[in-house]
């Protein structure tokens, strides 16, 4: 891979929240909600980002973005002029020139739109901001509906006369209107009917072809990734355990908690149900993260060393990369693609 | 029927066929809020009270200074249609009263002397005035010719009447509720605002203020600032000053839920998503976030202006807040602080009456407007 073809490169992305007490505001802890998290996305890629509830996954995709501070680290963006950016050092200003070239599509498509704007000024919101007005914008607007399938003819209703799924394209003509290099999206079909999200990613996919985009597609479901990326990076309490080639990652994990995950993934066959890795025990609290490797209470390969030494993300094999002390010696059960 | 924008009421037309209209926000809470019988009825009372005073002048058939020595502490003169003949006329008229002092008690008593009837004759010429203060003229709503007269509500012990004065004092009470809401409104909205769009130390520092002054007992706390303001200051001074001082204390209510919406709306993923358009702060405070708690600051005002009324009343009537000669709803009930008003002169309460009418309807517009704004309530 060439590195021209970089698009996001993010590297030691920390996000940690302090924990206040008292009525002094006392920092008494962090919550390390993105610990030390990098990687990289390439121009055209998708790169699905999954992982359990509450592990970081929306906290780092809105970090990626500066929708929230990240406390350190480094977001290198390539623009669609070729500059490289430091996300990071930006001024307010300067960010906000930046905005037209990432978007984010979001996982509620009820609170991501304003009830009381109409379908064309939420679609030309980010045009508006540019400052596109009038006819021009309107123009803009009813291209990016028909890119998304929406009636151009319903443009002004408000949101709340479409269903969740015509919602949704609404958010993402949103997302499209200023021609973004990168879209993060976020877990964008967990709120809808499994018929309709089968619609939602399809119509991703196709944009994704048509527009030449790059993803962070965050969820929380395999099934949801292994359709839609290139690669897949596995979250567990604020860091990326595993990241590997979507097809490697599914057939050969390396790490315990993504065999968990994958096992876990509902099976039409009711007779594998038996193979299920059923995991005790509560999801590590990120303000007080166990010794050495966060998944040790859990992991049912642990070792001493486990709960001693922090494991890194290491490459086991080319282009996969897993954190965990026995990743080559194990040999961790996949499920076919 | 939701009051979300854009909620399609259907209707049937003339034709018998579906028509869909799409509706602006505004219009669906005004919609509502005709269907409020009550608070519609107050509005339009309450504006037409507004008129009546802003007009106070014109609609008052005697100054509020001027004396008739013949007449103190007269009772409201009765308004007739059948004259002491049983004859009915169309047109009310009243008796001319004259005075009697009762030797044996030594009070006065008012008798109508049948034998000389006035009719009330409406745009009659009499004590001329500057209307809106520049206006020069002299012709009033109603009254009667300067040989009888004429007391809506009676006289005071001044032998002044009631019914002008009482109009006159409305104007000082309902605009000192206007004006301190004012202050009020711009403070409640810039503490607020900083308190929850920023959070942090602000915040923490400014709910404690508010816990502070909310602890306070409202009407010590009037009554020192009161004190605060200059006895030489001249009346409209007095005014400002305490409408000031209402102001200083009400806004605290208005912070709270100014601090409370943004809070919420902040979080709201909407408003980040046009961070994320790159819309400047600005833009999104005023695009998103104004119009999303705007109702509910109608509605918060609404009620808030009674409180003020009440307050420049209770503060006036202990004397310490608008002083006579100046006239208002309080000043006219600092007359009625004594056991004589209520045997005797009952209707120097009457002012107490107006307060009460304009507070109850106030009451219920804010409660119209607020069942019309809230978007979560169906019909």
């Amino acid at each position: 891979m060439q590195p021209e073809q970089v698009i996001l490169q993010v590297k030691a992305l920390k996000k940690y929240y302090p924990v206040e007490k008292g009525w002094l505001r006392r920092q008494v802890g962090q919550v390390k909600a993105v610990d030390d998290v990098s990687f990289r996305i390439m121009r055209g890629e998708v790169l699905g980002l999954v992982g359990e509830s509450g592990c970081g996954k929306t906290t780092l995709g809105r970090c990626v973005l500066r929708a929230i501070e990240p406390t350190s680290g480094e977001i290198t963006l390539r623009t669609s002029d070729g500059q490289t950016i430091d996300v990071c050092a930006l001024e307010k200003q300067e960010l906000r020139e930046l905005r037209k070239e990432m978007q984010m599509v979001f996982q509620d498509p009820f609170s991501s739109l304003s009830p009381r704007m109409t379908v064309l000024d939420i679609i030309g919101e980010p045009l508006w901001a540019q400052g596109v007005r009038g006819k021009e914008l309107e123009a803009t607007v009813r291209e990016l509906a028909d890119l998304v399938g929406l009636n151009s003819g319903h443009l002004n209703r408000y949101p709340n006369a479409f269903s969740g799924g015509q919602r949704q394209r609404i958010g993402i003509a949103r997302a499209l209107a200023t021609q973004p290099g990168l879209i993060v999206a976020d877990e964008p079909v967990s709120a809808l009917d499994v018929s309709i999200q089968a619609q939602i990613l399809n119509l991703l996919q196709d944009l994704q072809e048509k527009l030449g985009l790059t993803y962070l597609f965050i969820a929380h479901d395999l099934s949801v990734v292994e359709h839609i990326a290139d690669r897949v990076a596995v979250m567990y309490v604020g860091k990326i355990v595993e990241l590997a080639a979507t097809e490697d990652l599914y057939l050969r994990p390396q790490h315990p908690y993504t065999e968990a995950l994958l096992s876990a993934a509902p099976k039409p066959d009711p007779r594998l149900e038996e193979q299920q890795i059923i995991l005790s025990g509560e999801v590590a609290n990120p303000a007080n993260p166990p010794s050495g490797c966060s998944f040790h209470p859990r992991c049912r390969y642990a070792q001493a060393r486990c709960r001693e030494e922090q494991p890194l993300l290491e490459e086991v094999a080319p282009g996969h990369f897993a954190a965990c002390h026995f990743a080559v010696e194990l040999s961790l059960a996949g499920v076919a693609v | 029927m939701a009051t979300e924008p854009g909620s399609a009421v259907s209707h049937l037309r003339a034709d018998d066929t579906l028509h869909y209209q799409i509706l602006s926000q505004r219009q669906l809470i005004w919609r509502k809020f005709r269907r409020h019988r009550v608070a519609y009825f107050c509005l339009v009372f309450l504006c037409l009270f507004y008129l009546l005073a802003i007009f106070a002048e014109f609609f008052a058939p005697y100054g509020a200074f001027t004396r008739d020595t013949n007449f103190l502490y007269a009772p409201p003169t009765p308004i007739h249609f059948v004259d002491a003949d049983g004859v009915f006329h169309v047109r009310p008229f009243v008796y001319k009263i004259t005075n009697e002092l009762d030797l044996e008690t030594f009070q006065r008593h008012y008798v109508e002397d049948k034998d000389e009837l006035f009719f009330i004759e409406f745009f009659i010429r009499a004590e001329p005035y500057r209307l809106l203060g520049f206006i020069e003229t002299d012709i009033h709503f109603f009254g009667v010719p300067e040989e009888a007269a004429f007391f809506l509500a009676g006289t005071d012990g001044l032998g002044r009447d009631l019914f002008s004065r009482m109009l006159l004092g409305a104007r000082t009470s309902l605009f000192v509720g206007l004006l301190g809401l004012a202050i009020g409104f711009v403070l409640g909205l810039i503490f607020g605002g900083i308190s929850g769009y920023y959070g942090g130390s602000a915040d923490m520092l400014i709910q404690r203020m508010i816990e502070f002054l909310q602890s306070l007992p409202t009407l010590p706390l009037w009554m020192a600032l009161s004190a605060l303001v200059p006895p030489d200051w001249t009346p409209i001074q007095v005014y400002f000053g305490i409408s000031l001082v209402l102001a200083s204390v009400g806004w605290t209510g208005l912070a709270r839920v100014v601090r409370g919406k943004l809070i919420s709306l902040r979080e709201e993923d909407y408003v980040l998503a046009a961070k994320l358009a790159g819309l400047k702060e600005h833009a999104i405070i005023m695009r998103h976030l104004l119009p999303g708690f705007l109702s509910y600051l109608i509605v918060h005002l609404t009620l808030a202006i009674p409180h003020m009324i009440l307050g420049e009343t209770a503060l006036s009537f202990l004397g310490l807040g608008i002083q006579p000669p100046a006239v208002s709803l309080g000043t006219l009930l600092q007359d009625s602080q004594n056991v004589q008003t209520v045997t005797i002169n009952p209707w120097l309460l009457y002012p107490g009456a107006v307060v009460v009418v304009i507070v109850i309807a106030f009451n219920f517009l804010g409660d119209g407007l607020r069942d019309a704004a809230d978007p979560y309530k169906h019909i």
